[in-house]
């Protein structure tokens, strides 16, 4: 990747990082959830597309335009856990429709998350893929991941989102208690201390292996 | 050449109003390029034909003795 595709990637996650963060913000502050808990008590699922008060969905309506997440019945999704479109209407407006594929609820929740943070990104739609050529870049790229040898706008801002969904479902701001439960687990049920990642997850409905991501990485940035 | 069944389906979108799309995918052994295509032909077909699922909801639990000891986990608050 040469200098000005790091330019971009780096513009994108920061962009997203920002951008999850008042997500995330707005809606813990709307649902009561602590911002600085101290205690496992206070810890809840940051909401994604559940529950009858703001989440993530309602607010990235909320905030930019229409959106709404479709649930297909598909058996597909070996490569394809789900994807995001803004289309615009004949009315002229335009919406956000997000495709969840995955079944798993943790998974769905992430997935969801990431697809949603693209209705978030206002950049005059300069990294769009809105044409076949783009599509098929977009698609190769991703599909070779860290073997690639190059990175589209669109490819930038689509991994970015990753990032913006961790932000939005694991604020930063709870890790040192997340790693508190853990530690707690291994101590304290030390037969279940292989699964003490996998048990805090479910309390907050991440997949396993993104909390070790999270907890483990120590750029995650806190704010 | 001719036009694959992808690259009908998505330039009758652009066409539709489609103006972006992005994708979560999952690399692996056997990912190809027609096989991310295929999946997105399937649900898009599965989405024009009307057939929607329930969002997902939580299934598993926390056993009761690991609970307890999340519950009880406190941090002490820094300045």
């Amino acid at each position: 990747m040469n200098d000005s595709q790091n330019h971009i990637r780096s513009h994108y996650v920061g962009l997203m990082r920002n951008t999850a963060r008042s997500a995330l913000k707005a809606v813990m502050e709307e649902n009561g959830l602590d911002w600085l808990p101290k205690s496992g008590s206070q810890i809840r699922p940051i909401p994604v597309y559940e529950g009858n008060n703001i989440n993530l969905e309602r607010y990235v309506s909320r905030k930019t335009l229409s959106t709404s997440i479709v649930w297909p019945e598909t058996q597909s999704d070996t490569y394809l856990p789900g994807y995001y479109k803004q289309i615009r209407t004949k009315s002229g407006e335009n919406r956000n429709e997000v495709v969840v594929i995955a079944e798993n609820y943790c998974y769905a929740r992430w997935i969801a998350a990431k697809e949603l943070m693209h209705g978030l990104i206002e950049d005059d739609n300069y990294p769009a893929t809105n044409s076949i050529d783009l599509v098929n870049q977009l698609i190769d790229e991703l599909a070779a991941g860290p073997h690639r040898a190059s990175c589209a706008p669109q490819t930038a801002v689509d991994e970015a989102a990753w990032l913006g969904a961790a932000y939005y479902l694991i604020p930063s701001t709870w890790i040192p208690l997340l790693k508190q439960m853990i530690s707690d687990i291994e101590q304290q049920a030390p037969d279940s201390a292989r699964d003490a990642y996998l048990h805090v997850a479910r309390e907050i409905r991440v997949p396993e292996i993104i909390l070790r991501s999270v907890l483990n990485n120590p750029y995650y940035i806190d704010y | 050449m001719s036009v694959s069944n992808f690259d009908k389906w998505f330039s009758q979108q652009v066409e539709a109003g489609l103006v972006d799309i992005k994708l979560a995918i999952t690399a692996g052994k056997g990912v190809t390029n027609e096989a991310i295509k295929d999946e997105i032909l399937a649900a898009e077909a599965a989405i024009s034909s009307g057939f929607f699922r329930e969002p997902p909801k939580a299934r598993s639990a926390t056993p009761a003795d690991i609970m307890a000891i999340i519950k009880n986990s406190t941090i002490q608050a820094t300045a």
